[in-house]
This record gives structure tokens, C-alpha cells and sequence, in this order.
């Protein structure tokens, strides 16, 4: 059977060539050069239209073309980023002819193809709202999260990086929370898999936890597209809610085998330090305190300082000449200089029926946080293979492994004690060298040196495909991938600063496969009639085992591994869950003479997640585009280059809540030494998905031949059917079911804009976005849901119907009393200020977590070999609540806390005007919840700025390298802002969407400074 | 080439329609839970089942402490010791200030009906199950719901019962669904119930049932009901049976014997700890006195004074529960009754029999009965013991002090229509014992929810 195609091909094959050589042809010539800035193009193709006869123009720019037949004929040129040119020309037989072509540059990319989900389309012919992110700073910039990248880039996403620590988890939010209780969190998908995010452990305390996509080398991404509106991600259905964002690896292309070698190293710093009291101001502002509320004498204040700083062996002046003398500055101990570096080396190619890219990795950062290190070591392998004409089969494989070793900060330890509970007048060591009050739990020094964390990390992510060409416009394209994580955790606590040393291992298994079928068809009737259709499926399973040992009793200190203690000290738990989707999935696109485009897709999603009659979601959409260029009346005005107006209407669904939720359980318990069962939750058999609709319009332009380019969207969503708890009535011996109750709306638009300021030379480009979301609760049954009762850890935020989701109820600060010195609050009844605190009568409604608008703007300048960016986030108009301000400004000075500066300008006596009331030891006033530490977020912060250096190619050949480059760049290096906290870009916690916006010593931002290379050849 | 290219072709559309053809294939069931589906669909199901219901019953907010404690704030028999600070709802108590979102009253409401709930949904299972062991075990196994769900009722209702009104809680006996919104029953309906349950556990129950509830636990609790009821006569008769059955014996050498993770011959029913897994953790938290751990609460001065003055002696204290479970340091009166971690918790021991019976006979004209009850508990406390006569007050006091912090005082005063005071002379703060002030408020959250329930008080 093979041979026989084998010689029918042979035969055909010979056949062409015979019939060639006696053909009457002649040769073409040429060069192809650049419109602006005059430089040759090499590899552009060139193609007589209507044949296969087509060369690529060579490392000059120059082509040749034999065998051209003769008779008038076509010539097409196209090459990526130029707009393509054809030109006619008559060949005669035998003359060798000379056709050079000047290709100008296509600002806009319309013939670029961006990815949709399950296929590709030309830019020009989206009518739904995408963003494709410049992705070409990854490579530079520093980062451990590809997420990053992201940041400021794309209209309508926005990005928190939620703290400064190595590896630290990046907030994504695709136009607004869309769920009250539900992830929010967009899908994320790399070469058709979709991916394990979020949290990879149990440990609590650690601010930056386990974050799975850092598991990604974001040096191995090409490209990232963000599916916005319905139309886009309804493709995805019942995870297309909260937005997709569809990563695709770098590929090979055909030609000599390209090296690239990386490199770059650089330094962390903190970016700002939060200002709190040193020993002497500290013992000034406790004495304040304390003899304001008559506690009693100067001797009594010393001789009650708590963790032992008074020592009753010595005499009380000896004690106060101590403690006035001593001064530590906790958070220094906790911070350090940050340092990082990169290296990646990697080699792609191939052959006209192979092509590769082979990549590794390495990434190792040092955090500004003392403790904090990461590690990344990542290889990645992506061939494809043309075995006829007919078939194409391929593998992408990354293979990630990551050494995390973390430290506790915020509220439970490091650097966030540092800051609070660590007094300035307590030294680090005793005199004798051993550490002070080590078992107070405020010593954290002893603590991180007591403690140690890590986490072993192993990903494997890829997937095999094939493509089979069945007829000219019909591919059937198979992709079977996989996403497993193997994580090995291991911590020991030791008898520094506890009674007993403990330990624990953790071990967790993720396996995550998915298989996608699709059929693509694409055909173009009549030249006018664009016909694309595509029907597929998709499969999904996710299954999380997790098993954890503690033990404690170690026999011996050198023994850490928790399977060292004795049985009866050991104790162990176990997770496991396991979700499947099951999709089919169509798509039909019509594009008539290049201008009506129209979009119709549907998808029909089951998931493991509801019961039987619930399991199956319909989410379609459809899109309209219409290219106003292309019609006749528009070819008279010339400074609109390009002009389309599209709209898209549809339905998606978010199905993320935990596993198994519409059925009842029982969990597993014991009492007096015997097994037994308890019912952990009630059946909810309605619990079915939660729906987002959204409308979408929008415009993309283009202006003095792409020049200026841009566009706008108008968006509106509204998710119904929310997935939230709902309260019952606890006679049922429950508080409340999952059940769908909510209804919540989100609107706003988007503007995005590029200028090609200067083309040539000299080119500079002002890429702008900016975007404002509004956010809206409708309904949510009259429930109140704080952030604790709505899936977040504490409670200040509050999801209710009317309002922004996580704005605040707090009672409202009015100042302090200058005759008095007490703080004051508005009695809402009256209207009238009162130094009583009641919060069921006085508290509103207050503040907004989410800006009301966010972005980003890039200027990008070159000259000859030289470049340099700049790039500036900004968020307006968020609100931040700082939860540990009602401790650190006169609260907590009382209980032992370091207080906040702003504490030296209290009240003092009448008269005095100041926002710091007095200073009292036993004041509860201070620590309730007001607007007094509701502040605003907004910032403008020059994100990164990149300096670099090309060297002229004439130099490189000679040294025989295609390129080489030097750069520098540096990070968060200017920030403009009024809020007084460490950070304005912060995050506590990041997995609820009620508790955005809130910071409770929370860990600081870092800005680095990096310098690299990069050689290829 | 080509055959391969076909084998992926077929295989791809094949396994496109394994998956269509497939339910399964997003259906799972938990492994590390179990779907109530299945979960009480066998003896050993409803066994496990019985088991988690007694787990819930040591939850901290029933009988691991504040179902306990809740009554010795309200009536002023402890104070702040002020070495461990008092949580808000701990205060608004002392207050008598009570919220309806007070957490303490909220969860004790929760986790009670949680429990009641346990046990309604094995009771109904029991008639589903066809295997082979259920017909030796069903008797016992609903016995022993049925004794909790008593148990439980009556100590709920108690605390949450309006005095003025007769409105009780609601009083369920089958599982409720999520929408059920049950409106509260009367304080007739719960002891109707209660005493049918208890009458009915009787029967059920065995005479030893390894530390759960036996008959003659179910006998002592009902003696208990019918005491609060007014009952004495059934009451004195149910006590008598438990006190002739000989399975118990009080302690002798040791009284903080009762106090241990083993059993004293003394128990009739506890809420049991093993180590790693203790009942006691509330009761911990607030009477702990021991070098590292300081209490929330000492001893009233009250409660010391009737230590003192009700032992018929002058001189000394002779008192062997005082003497082996108050520590006085520097002025406070610390108990140390709960100092043991792994404690079982006593609900019901035959001293409080003796005691009930005493005041039964009493009520009922047999002085010379209630005399010798009285006199075991006094004689075995070392105090001297009555001679010719005793009245309702020595029958308080005595009570006072044998079940003290063991949650008997205050719904025993309220009993007794005994008006409730500030200790402290500076306040003038009397409560009625049947104040507004003293009920625990239904969960504001349930009130929300369920418009058929209703406050108690304005």
C-alpha cells in the first residue's frame, strides 16, 4: 500500500518536473526592501499567483525565481508585519527579468493571526473583543509569573501583583468580578490544555502560597491572548465567565538552526518602608499612653513590659538604662537585598517536513523578604512533523521543576510581626549570644531561624496532536494533553521557640488530562463567500490527592522528617477530588466580499460538579463586524485607513465551586476511640451553573495608513444565577447551601490606542489603554454576606445588593476633638459627631476595592541599535482599607504593638488640631473599624523602564552571531501616591472576591534592577 | 503511512463517541466523604452515624462547656478571674445583655439542632436497612437517638424557652430539608415529647452499652425532666430505680474522681473523652487553673460563701468538694474541677439523683426520706449531716455546691422562682427569674430566615 503511493507519488513528482524542464519559463530577479526604513527583507515570500512556484528572498533580501512560466502573470510578496503587494508582469520566454518590491510596514498587523480557541483568524476579520499582549518584554523584564506581563497591557485586564515576594500570587480580573463566591479568576489554557492555577497548598500563614502558574517559564510563551467578551470565550462555555487567556509556546520554523542564549542577573530592592517607631519614640509614645490613662508611674510602665524586657535581677535603673538604650529595627532584620537571575538557551529550526524548538531554563530569585527563595528550572520541547500532505502530527512538552523555600509574613510571622509585635525596645540576642524571648512568638529572628519551609515542585505540561488535512477545506485536528503536578512539602518547626519541635510532610498529586477533536472548515465560494465552520469536543478530568504527616516528639533535633517520631505522635490526613468537563462545541463564521462578517458558536458543557438533571449548561453567542474601509464610499477618505464597527452577544458560565456540592455528605470522625459518621453538608439536587451574558460593542480604526490606530468597547455583564451560600435556617443543623441566588452586573468600557509617533530611523510608538469597570450587586436575597460568611478569611468588606461587591460598612470618622483629644464618629441618626461607637446604628456603606479606572501606557524609542521604554500602571480611584491601621495609630499601644509615626503628632492638650486622637493604654476606641483607615489606593507607578543596545549587525557577523544584545532594566522604580501604607498595589487575599483591597501588615512591593544579554546565532 | 493516519482518524472519532455516550464520565463520587445516599444504608452505617452524633454533643457551645457554663454567668456564679480576657459574647452574658447574634446562644443552636437532626435522619433510616445484623442492633439504635434528641431538646430548651409566653423551639422528629421553616412548639409540647423519647429509650436501651447511653441513663434524665417538670412523684420513682439498680455507686475516697477521662463508678451518663480527643476543651478554657493556664473564670464570692456557711460547722471548712476543687491564691477562688484535659464530661451522676429524690420526698411529705437523701451526699462531702429536719433552701444549697458548675444551678433557681442578683452591692440589679433579661434571644440569623419563629421579648 505504501509502496504504491509511494511510486504514484514518484511518478506524479517526476511528471511535474519533466513537464517543467520542457515548459517554456524564464527567471525573475529582485530584491525586497523595507518602505521606511530601507532595509532588505530576508525571507519574505514571493509567489506567482494561481501556481506553487514561489522562494523566499535570501539573507540579502534577494530572490530568484526560476521556472517562471511565461505570459502575464501575478507576483504576491508577503512577509509578517508588511502589508502584502502583488504586482503583474509579462515574462517572455528566456529573459531573465528584475521586479524589486517595497513593502510598507502594516502598523496595525490586520493580516495577523490571533488565536480564538480551537483554531486562529486573521486580526482584520475578529468581530469579537480580543487582546493580544506584546509579549516581547517577558524575555527582559524581570519576573517569576508570566501573569505579570500582563500587567497595564490589555485593556479590560486588570492586574494586582499581590506582594513584592518571590513567586507571589498575581490577581487577574477580566472586566470585574463577575461571581460573588466563585473563582474569579480567568480560565487559563496553553496549547489547548488547560492548566492547574491557584493554590497548590494547605499551609496557611504563607502569603505567597504555592502558586501553581509560576510553574510556567514565561520565557518559553509566544504569544498571550486575552478572549474578553462572549463571543470569544463562549467557546468555553462553562468556563469562559471570568475571561480565557490562551497561551501559545514557541514553535519552530523552517531554515538553519537558530541559537539564543540569555542571560541577566540583577538585584531586588523594598520600594517603600513603612514608617514605625524606633525605641526611643516608641518608649515616648508608650509613656504618653500610659500616663494618659493613669496606669500609674514611670517605674510601673518599665516594670511591666511584657516578654521579659524588665529584668527583676537587676535594679530599675539598670532596667531603664537598658531599655532606653536599646533600638531594633525589626523589619530590617526581615528584608535584605534582593537578587535574581535568568539564564535560557535554546535552539529552533527545522526542515521542511520537521520543525523544533528545544529550551532551558533557569531562574533563581533571592526576595527582598529574608527566606524567600525560588527556583526554576524548566525544559521545553516542541516538534511538529509534516509526514505527507495530508498529515501533520506534533509535541509540545515543558517539563518545570521549582524549589520554593518560604517564610511566614503578614499576620502570621516575619516580616509582618517585624512591624507590629516586635517592640523596638526588645533586643534581638541576649547578652550572652542566645537569642531574647525566643517562645514570645515576637523575637523573628528566632523564628525564622527556627523555622524552615519548602516545597519541592514537579510540573509536567504538554500535549500530543495530530492534524489530518481530509480535503482541501476540511481539517480534523486531535489533541490529547496533560497538566500533572507532584509537589512534596516539608516543614519543621524546632525547640527555639517552642516547647516541642514538630514537623510536617505533605505530599500532593495533581493529574489534569484533557483530549480536544475538532473539524475546521474553510472555504471561499465565488471569491466573495468566506465560509469557516469548526464542531468539536473537549474532555476534561482534574483529580487532587493530597496526604500530610505530622508528627511531633522528635527523638533527636537532627531528625526532621516527621516519619522519625513515634507512631503515637504521628497523625495523618488525606484530600482527594476529582472533576471531569465534558464538551461539544461548534463554531460558524460567514465573511461576504471582505466586509460582513457574522460569528454564531455554541457550546453544550456537562460538569462533574451538579447533579443529574443539572449537569448540562448552553452557552452560545454570535457576532457581527462590519469593515466600513472596504466599502466604495469610504475610499475617499483617505486618513481613515481602516474602520470596523462589531458587536457580540452571548452566554457563558462559571461553574468553580468546590466538588460535589448539589449532593449531601458525611464526613469521617471518632468518638471514644470509634468510628463514626456526621452529615457535613445538605443535598442541593437545583445547584446548577451560574450564567454571565454579556454585550459587547465595540470599534477598531486605523488612521493615516495605521499610523494611529485604536479602538473602543462598550461592554455590559450581567451573571445571574450566582453561585453563593445561601442562609437556611439552622434547624436544619446547617447555616446555609450553595444554591444559585445572585444576580450581579458589571459595565464599563475600554479604550485602547498606538501611535506610531515616528517611523523610520528613529521610530517611537505611545501604545495607551485605559478601562473603567463598574461593578453592581442586584440581588443577593437581602443577605448581607461579610468577606468571612462570602469564602474570605476576615470580615471588613461586605458583598451587598446596591453596592460594588467588597465595599465596606464602617462606622465614620469625624476626627478628633480638639478640646478633648477623643476621636469622633457621625451619629447617622442625628447627623451630629459623637465620641460613642455604634456600629448597628452608624455604619455606611462605604469605598470601592475596584478602581474606576486602570491601565497602562508604553512609549518604545529606537534609534539605530538603541531602544529604550518606559512603561507606566496607573489605578484610580480604589480604595484601600488598611485593617492593621486601627492598631498601628494609638490602638494597639497598649498591647504591646509598635505603633505607626503618625502616633508622635497626638493629641495633646485642648486646642490641638490632629487626626492622631490621644494616646491611651487601654483604649478600644482606637481599634474599631472606621473610615478613619479607609484610604485611597490610587497610584501612577512607572512599572519598568528598558534600556538596550543592539550592535550593529556588521560587528556581529564578524564575531558570527546574528544578533547581540545588551540591556538594562529596572522595575517599579517610581510610584506616585497618597496612601501612607507600605504598598498601594496590594493584595491580603486573594482568593475571595468579597476581601479585595485590604492590607493587614501586609508583605511590601520590590523593585529591581537588572542587567542582560542576549546572543543568537 | 496512510494506515496510520486512518488509526488516528478512527480513533479519534471513537473516542468522541465513548464520551458522548457517557454520563459517567462527569460523575463522581467523594472518597474522602461519603454521599448521604449511601451513608446509612447498612447497620454498620447507622452504628457510625449514632457515633457522630455523640462526637457532635462535645462540641464546646453543647456539652463541652457553654451548654454548662452559659448559666453560671447569667447567675453570677463566677466572676472574671482577669487573667484571660473575656470574649464579647462571654461579656454581653455577664451583662445580661444578650444579642441575637450573640455567637455563643447562635452556635448552641446550630450544633443542637445539628445533632437533632443526626439522629431524626437515622431514625428514619432504620427501616431501610434489610441487612443481616440490623435486626439484633435497631432496638438500641433507636434507643440511643432518641436519648440524645431528648437530651438535647431539654437542655436547648431551658436556655431559649420564653417564660411569659410558653413558647418553646421548635421541636422536630423527622430530617428537615433546607426550605422546612418549623415555627417553636410549646414548653408543653418539648416535655411531652421528651418524656415520651425517654420512656421509649427505656425500653430500647441496654442495661451496659459501653459508655453510651444506657437505660438506666435514660432513666436518671428522665428523673431529671420530671424534677423540672414538677413531677416528684415520677421523678422520686425514676430516681429510685436507679438508685436500687446497684449499677452505681457514689465515689467515697476521692470526689474529683467524677472529673477523670475514666469513669467513675459514681457516672451514669457522660460525654466521653479519649486522649487527642477531649469533650472538655470549653470547659478547659474557662475554669483551667494550672501554673501555665489562666482561667477566664474564678469562683463568686457567693458561691464560696455557701461553701462556707451551709456545712454545719463553724470553724473550718470541712467540705471535701471545697477542699478538693476550689483553690484559693491570693484572694480568688480558683476551681480546678476541670483541670484535667482529657476529661469526661459527667452529665448525669447518681449524686444528683439522691438529690432529686430528696427534694421529690419533700414536696411529698416524706421528711424522714428526704433527710437520709440529703445525708449521702452530705456525709460523703465530709459536712455534717441534718438531724431532724430539712427545708427547700437546704436542698438548694446542697445542690449548689454538689453540681456546681455542672449546669444545674441556674435552671434549677428559675425552678424555684428564685430572683437572680448582682452580687455586687454597688449595682442594684435584681432580675425576675423569669426576666426577659435571662433568655437566650433566637438567632437574629434564624429569625431572617424563618419568619415563623418568634423573639423572646420586645
Amino acid at each position: 500500500m505504501i509502496k504504491l503511493i509511494r511510486i504514484i507519488l514518484i511518478t506524479l513528482f517526476s511528471g511535474l518536473m519533466f513537464s517543467a524542464a520542457f515548459g517554456q519559463t524564464s527567471v525573475i530577479v529582485g530584491k525586497i526592501t523595507a518602505k521606511d526604513s530601507n532595509e532588505s527583507l530576508p525571507g519574505a515570500n514571493i509567489i506567482i499567483q494561481g501556481t506553487t512556484i514561489g522562494v523566499s528572498s535570501d539573507i540579502n533580501g534577494e530572490y530568484e525565481l526560476e521556472n517562471a512560466p511565461v505570459g502575464e502573470q501575478t507576483l504576491i510578496v508577503s512577509f509578517l508585519g508588511f502589508k502584502t503587494v502583488s504586482e503583474k508582469v509579462t515574462i517572455n520566454p528566456g529573459e531573465k527579468i528584475t521586479v524589486n518590491f517595497v513593502l510598507g510596514e502594516d502598523l496595525m498587523l490586520l493580516d495577523d493571526l490571533v488565536v480564538i480557541g480551537y483554531g486562529t483568524k486573521r486580526r482584520k476579520d475578529i468581530t469579537s473583543s480580543i487582546s493580544k499582549i506584546d509579549v516581547s518584554e517577558i524575555e527582559e523584564v524581570p519576573m517569576t509569573n508570566f501573569e505579570v506581563a500582563l500587567q497595564g497591557k490589555a485593556a479590560g485586564v486588570q492586574v494586582t501583583q499581590d506582594n513584592g515576594m518571590a513567586g507571589s500570587p498575581v490577581t487577574i480580573r477580566v472586566r470585574g468580578t463577575a461571581s460573588v463566591m466563585t473563582s474569579s479568576q480567568p480560565l487559563y489554557v496553553v496549547d489547548g490544555v488547560p492548566i492547574i492555577t491557584g493554590n497548590l497548598t494547605t499551609e496557611s500563614g504563607y502569603c505567597d502560597k504555592s502558586n501553581a502558574l509560576n510553574l510556567i517559564n514565561p520565557n518559553d510563551i509566544a504569544s498571550i491572548e486575552v478572549l474578553k467578551d462572549a463571543s470569544a470565550a463562549a467557546i468555553y462555555g462553562a468556563r469562559g465567565a471570568n475571561g480565557v487567556i490562551l497561551i501559545t509556546t514557541k514553535k519552530g520554523k523552517q531554515g538553519k538552526t537558530k541559537y539564543n542564549f540569555s542571560y541577566s542577573s540583577g538585584i531586588s530592592k523594598v520600594n517603600h518602608i513603612l514608617g514605625v517607631l524606633d525605641g526611643q519614640e516608641y518608649l515616648r509614645a508608650a509613656k504618653e499612653a500610659w500616663f494618659n490613662s493613669d496606669m500609674g508611674t514611670e517605674e510601673e510602665f518599665y516594670s511591666k513590659l511584657p516578654f521579659g524586657i524588665y529584668n527583676n535581677d537587676l535594679s530599675y535603673e539598670e532596667n531603664k538604662n537598658i531599655i532606653d538604650n536599646t533600638g531594633t529595627d525589626w523589619s530590617k532584620t526581615m528584608l535584605r537585598t534582593g537578587f535574581q537571575q535568568t539564564a535560557n538557551l535554546s535552539a529552533s529550526g527545522g526542515t521542511q517536513n520537521t520543525i523544533f524548538y528545544i529550551g532551558g531554563s533557569y531562574n533563581k530569585t533571592n526576595g527582598i523578604i529574608v527566606g524567600n527563595d525560588f527556583q526554576r528550572l524548566s525544559g521545553k520541547i516542541n516538534l511538529e512533523h509534516t509526514a505527507n500532505k495530508r498529515l501533520k502530527f506534533g509535541v509540545n512538552l515543558g517539563v518545570t521543576n521549582r524549589q520554593y523555600v518560604n517564610v511566614p509574613t503578614g499576620w502570621a510571622g516575619g516580616l509582618g510581626t517585624a512591624q507590629s509585635r516586635s517592640l523596638p525596645i526588645m533586643p534581638v540576642y541576649n547578652d550572652d549570644g542566645t537569642y531574647f524571648a525566643p517562645k514570645s512568638g515576637t523575637n523573628v529572628v528566632a523564628d525564622y531561624e527556627d523555622r524552615k519551609y519548602k516545597a519541592y515542585t514537579t510540573s509536567i505540561l504538554g500535549n500530543l496532536y495530530a492534524n489530518y488535512q481530509i480535503h482541501s477545506s476540511l481539517t480534523f485536528r486531535t489533541e490529547f494533553g496533560m497538566n500533572n503536578i507532584y509537589q512534596l512539602e516539608r516543614k519543621y518547626e524546632g525547640t527555639i521557640t517552642r516547647e516541642e519541635a514538630n514537623g510536617t510532610d505533605r505530599r500532593l498529586t495533581v493529574t489534569n488530562w484533557n483530549t480536544n477533536n475538532t473539524f475546521n472548515f474553510n472555504k471561499t465560494f465565488k471569491e466573495k463567500h468566506n465560509v469557516t465552520a469548526m464542531a468539536g469536543m473537549s474532555y476534561q478530568r482534574y483529580k487532587q490527592q493530597g496526604l500530610e504527616l505530622f508528627g511531633a516528639g522528635f527523638p533527636n533535633p537532627a531528625l526532621e522528617n516527621p516519619t522519625n517520631v513515634p507512631n503515637d505522635r504521628k497523625s495523618t490526613s488525606g484530600w482527594e477530588n476529582e472533576y471531569a468537563f465534558l464538551s461539544f462545541f461548534g463554531r460558524m463564521g460567514y465573511i461576504y466580499n471582505n466586509r460582513y462578517i457574522a460569528t454564531l458558536s455554541v457550546r453544550n458543557d456537562g460538569s462533574s460538579r451538579f447533579g443529574t438533571d443539572k449537569k448540562w449548561g448552553l452557552f452560545p453567542a454570535a457576532s457581527v463586524g462590519w469593515i466600513l474601509t472596504e466599502e466604495n464610499f469610504m475610499q475617499n477618505v483617505p486618513v481613515i485607513s481602516f474602520l470596523k464597527l462589531r458587536g457580540s452577544y452571548g452566554k457563558t458560565g462559571n461553574s468553580e465551586i468546590p466538588e460535589y456540592r448539589y449532593i449531601g455528605v458525611y464526613y469521617i470522625t471518632e468518638y471514644n476511640g470509634e468510628a463514626g459518621i456526621g452529615i457535613s453538608r445538605k443535598e442541593n439536587p437545583n445547584l446548577h451553573w451560574e450564567e454571565t451574558t454579556q454585550l459587547d460593542i465595540g470599534l477598531d480604526f486605523g488612521l493615516l495608513d495605521g499610523r494611529i490606530s485604536g479602538g473602543f468597547d462598550y461592554y455590559k455583564r450581567v451573571s445571574t444565577d450566582v453561585l453563593l451560600n445561601r442562609n437556611i435556617p439552622a434547624t436544619s443543623g446547617f447555616t446555609s447551601v450553595w444554591d444559585n441566588i445572585g444576580k450581579m452586573e458589571n459595565k464599563g468600557f475600554e479604550i485602547f490606542l498606538t501611535s506610531h509617533n515616528f517611523i523610520g530611523e528613529f521610530s517611537w510608538i505611545t501604545a495607551l489603554n485605559v478601562s473603567r469597570n463598574q461593578n453592581k450587586i442586584i440581588n443577593l436575597e437581602g443577605q448581607i454576606l461579610s468577606g468571612g460568611d462570602a469564602g474570605g478569611t476576615f470580615g471588613n468588606n461586605y458583598a451587598q445588593e446596591g453596592h460594588p461587591i467588597g465595599a465596606w460598612r464602617l462606622v465614620e470618622w469625624a476626627g478628633v476633638d480638639p478640646e478633648t483629644g477623643q476621636d469622633l464618629f457621625i451619629n447617622q441618626e442625628t447627623g451630629e459627631s459623637t465620641t460613642e461607637y455604634n456600629f448597628e446604628r452608624d455604619a455606611i456603606v462605604v469605598g470601592n476595592p475596584y478602581p474606576e479606572f486602570y491601565g497602562g501606557i508604553n512609549n518604545t524609542l529606537a534609534y539605530k541599535g538603541f531602544d529604550f521604554s518606559f512603561y507606566f500602571t496607573f489605578s484610580y480611584g480604589n480604595d484601600i482599607y488598611r485593617d492593621d491601621g486601627k492598631f498601628f495609630e494609638g490602638g494597639n499601644i497598649g498591647s504591646n504593638w509598635n505603633q505607626m509615626t503618625t502616633v508622635l503628632d497626638a493629641w495633646q492638650k485642648p486646642g490641638d488640631i490632629t487626626d492622631q486622637s490621644q494616646l491611651l493604654w487601654n483604649s478600644s476606641v482606637s481599634t474599631y473599624n472606621t473610615t478613619k483607615y479607609l484610604d485611597d489606593g490610587s497610584y501612577l507607578r512607572l512599572k519598568s523602564l528598558t534600556f538596550g543596545y543592539t550592535f550593529p549587525e556588521e560587528l556581529t557577523r564578524k564575531l558570527k552571531f546574528d544578533k547581540i544584545r545588551i540591556y538594562f532594566v529596572a522595575t517599579n522604580i517610581w510610584t506616585l501616591t497618597n496612601y501612607i501604607g507600605w504598598d498601594p498595589e496590594v493584595n491580603r487575599d486573594n482568593s475571595a472576591n468579597v476581601t479585595q483591597g485590604v492590607t493587614y501588615l501586609s508583605p511590601p512591593q520590590a523593585k529591581t534592577y537588572n542587567i542582560g544579554i542576549n546572543l543568537i546565532f | 503511512m496512510k494506515n496510520l493516519t486512518k488509526i488516528i482518524l478512527i480513533l479519534s472519532i471513537a473516542i468522541a463517541f465513548i464520551f458522548s455516550s457517557c454520563e459517567k464520565s462527569i460523575d463522581f463520587q467523594p472518597t474522602t466523604e461519603i454521599n448521604s445516599g449511601f451513608a446509612l444504608t447498612s447497620t454498620s452505617g447507622l452504628e457510625t452515624a449514632v457515633i457522630g452524633a455523640y462526637d457532635r454533643l462535645q462540641s464546646g457551645y453543647l456539652f463541652g462547656g457553654r451548654m454548662w457554663t452559659s448559666g453560671d454567668i447569667l447567675a453570677y456564679n463566677v466572676k472574671k478571674s482577669g487573667e484571660y480576657a473575656l470574649v464579647y459574647e462571654e461579656i454581653q452574658m455577664m451583662n445580661k445583655e444578650m444579642s441575637p447574634d450573640n455567637l455563643i446562644t447562635v452556635v448552641m443552636w446550630i450544633d443542637g439542632y445539628w445533632a437533632i437532626n443526626m439522629v431524626n435522619t437515622v431514625i428514619e433510616a432504620i427501616p431501610e436497612v434489610k441487612d443481616e445484623y440490623i435486626e439484633e442492633a435497631k432496638g438500641r439504635i433507636e434507643g440511643e437517638c432518641i436519648f440524645i434528641r431528648a437530651l438535647v431538646n431539654f437542655e436547648m430548651m431551658r436556655y431559649f424557652q420564653n417564660l411569659k409566653t410558653g413558647d418553646a423551639i421548635p421541636l422536630l422528629t423527622s430530617p428537615t430539608t433546607i426550605d422546612d421553616k418549623p415555627s417553636r412548639a410549646s414548653v408543653d409540647g418539648v416535655y411531652n415529647q421528651v418524656i415520651a423519647d425517654l420512656q421509649r429509650a427505656v425500653e430500647l436501651l441496654p442495661e451496659s452499652n459501653s459508655d453510651r447511653a444506657t437505660k438506666w441513663a435514660a432513666k436518671a434524665l428522665l428523673s431529671r425532666v420530671y424534677f423540672y417538670r414538677g413531677n416528684y412523684q415520677e421523678a422520686a420513682n425514676a430516681a429510685t430505680e436507679v438508685i436500687e439498680s446497684n449499677q452505681f455507686q457514689l465515689v467515697t475516697d476521692s470526689v474529683i474522681k467524677n472529673y477523670r477521662t475514666e469513669l467513675s463508678e459514681e457516672i451514669i451518663f457522660a460525654i466521653m473523652s479519649t486522649v487527642g480527643d477531649a469533650s472538655c476543651g470549653a470547659l478547659n478554657g474557662f475554669f483551667r487553673k494550672v501554673s501555665a493556664s489562666a482561667p477566664k473564670f474564678i469562683l463568686s464570692d457567693k458561691l464560696v460563701k455557701v461553701f462556707l456557711f451551709t456545712s454545719g460547722y463553724t470553724d473550718t471548712i470541712a467540705d471535701k468538694r471545697y477542699n478538693e476543687m476550689v483553690l484559693p491564691i491570693e484572694g480568688k477562688a480558683f476551681t480546678t474541677k476541670f483541670n484535667d484535659r482529657y476529661m469526661s464530661v459527667p452529665l448525669i451522676r447518681l449524686a444528683e439523683l439522691y438529690l432529686t429524690r430528696g427534694e421529690c420526698r419533700l414536696n411529698l411529705g416524706d421528711m424522714a426520706g428526704a433527710i437520709e437523701d440529703i445525708n449521702v451526699i452530705r456525709e460523703r462531702a465530709t459536712i455534717k449531716p441534718f438531724e431532724s429536719s430539712v427545708n427547700l433552701n437546704d436542698f438548694y444549697y446542697e445542690r449548689a455546691k454538689e453540681l456546681f458548675y455542672e449546669g444545674d444551678n441556674f435552671h434549677n433557681r428559675r425552678r424555684l422562682h428564685k430572683t437572680i442578683k448582682d452580687p455586687n452591692p454597688n449595682n442594684d440589679i435584681e432580675f425576675e427569674w423569669d426576666d426577659y433579661a435571662l433568655m437566650f434571644k433566637i438567632p437574629q440569623r434564624e429569625i431572617d430566615v424563618n419568619p415563623n419563629l418568634t423573639q423572646n421579648g420586645p
